[in-house]
């Protein structure tokens, strides 16, 4: 609801500074969304932790913590993605 | 007599500790899983007895003892003309992706690749069954066979040189470094390709298809270029069987 007057507002040029804090917050949110379930970077991440491990630049321990950390934020991601339209996917993307 | 059969099957359950689902998945094991395609005349210059038969097992005479496919299946060749295909009986048509499985699915194809010229099938590709695998082979017979050829005793190689701190790299000449490691690589190489470049450390990711008797004439190569680039971590892996350089993408029913 507070999207929908903001919006209304906004097209009749009328700014409310509680409002637009809102909608800045919104955007925050909406980038920290993207980054951290963007599914090429968390493949990318999984890819990178595999390369530091073979070349013995990380332990075992570190290679499986963020192994189990990143798997776990990939399921996540894709759950998401099968909830998002296919618009808001684009976006990401 | 019968009593005794089941007495012996139970024995046998209990010894292995198998349960009722086990005996089950076993029964439920309908499915065709391929692995790749390989040319029947290059495996009957190894084994002529190989043809003989419609579908010869390959642990024996092929892959050697104590060598099955997923799920413990044996492997089998199924032919088609001068070609076959390497399946094993699996119970899922849409297989799903298990690290285990896939690592396994690799070692097998690096098995068979050290054996003879394999066209690799990705991870996971399952057929109903083999008359649907016949019409595949049937059409792609043609491209197939190019592509056998083109493969033909060359392995695939994959190097990728990584920076050792993004920060402090402070390479001022990063492109010419670059085609520095690279043309000495593609001169002994008969094809390469790019990766991705998934990560800000990589300053190279290839992948080279080799002839196998320049082999060692690469891996010097690599064992120099790592001397003269001290700054940079090198990461040599293969031979591979050549997933990068198959233009053939063959599908399971879905």
């Amino acid at each position: 609801m507070i999207l929908i007057d903001d919006l209304i507002l906004r097209t009749f040029g009328i700014s409310l500074k509680p409002f637009d804090l809102i909608w800045v917050m919104e955007l925050m949110k909406d980038y920290a969304l993207k980054e951290k379930y963007n599914l090429k970077k968390i493949n990318n991440q999984i890819k990178e932790n595999n390369l530091l491990f073979e070349i013995g630049e990380i332990s075992k321990e570190e290679y499986d913590g963020k192994k189990e950390l990143l798997t776990e934020r990939l399921t996540t991601a894709k759950e998401i993605m099968e909830n998002l339209s296919e618009v808001q996917i684009r976006e990401i993307k | 007599m019968e009593t005794l059969k089941t007495q012996e099957s139970e024995n046998f359950q209990e010894k292995n500790n198998f349960d009722d689902t086990q005996t089950e998945f076993s029964d439920r094991c309908q499915y065709l899983y391929v692995y790749g395609i390989i040319s029947l005349k290059d495996l009957k210059a190894q084994k002529p007895k190989i043809s003989k038969s419609k579908k010869s097992e390959l642990k024996e005479d092929f892959l050697g003892p104590n060598f099955n496919g997923l799920r413990e299946k044996s492997i089998t060749i199924m032919p088609y003309k001068d070609i076959g295909v390497l399946v094993s009986k699996y119970p899922l048509l849409n297989p799903i992706l298990d690290e285990k499985e896939a690592m396994k699915h690799a070692d097998i194809l690096n098995k068979i690749a050290k054996k003879t010229t394999i066209i690799p099938v990705a991870f996971g590709c399952v057929f109903n069954d083999e008359k649907i695998l016949e019409s595949i082979l049937k059409k792609s017979y043609n491209a197939i066979k190019e592509t056998l050829e083109q493969i033909k005793n060359k392995i695939e190689l994959g190097v990728k040189v990584i920076k050792n701190n993004v920060e402090e790299n402070g390479i001022e000449n990063e492109d010419n470094t670059f085609v520095e490691i690279l043309n000495p690589l593609n001169k002994l190489s008969v094809k390469s390709i790019q990766g991705e470049n998934f990560s800000e450390r990589l300053l190279l990711n290839y992948s080279f298809l080799v002839e196998k008797n320049n082999f060692s004439k690469f891996s010097n190569a690599i064992a120099k270029s790592e001397k003269e680039y001290k700054q940079f971590k090198f990461n040599y892996t293969g031979p591979w069987p050549p997933y990068s350089f198959v233009n053939l993408h063959i599908r399971g029913q879905k």
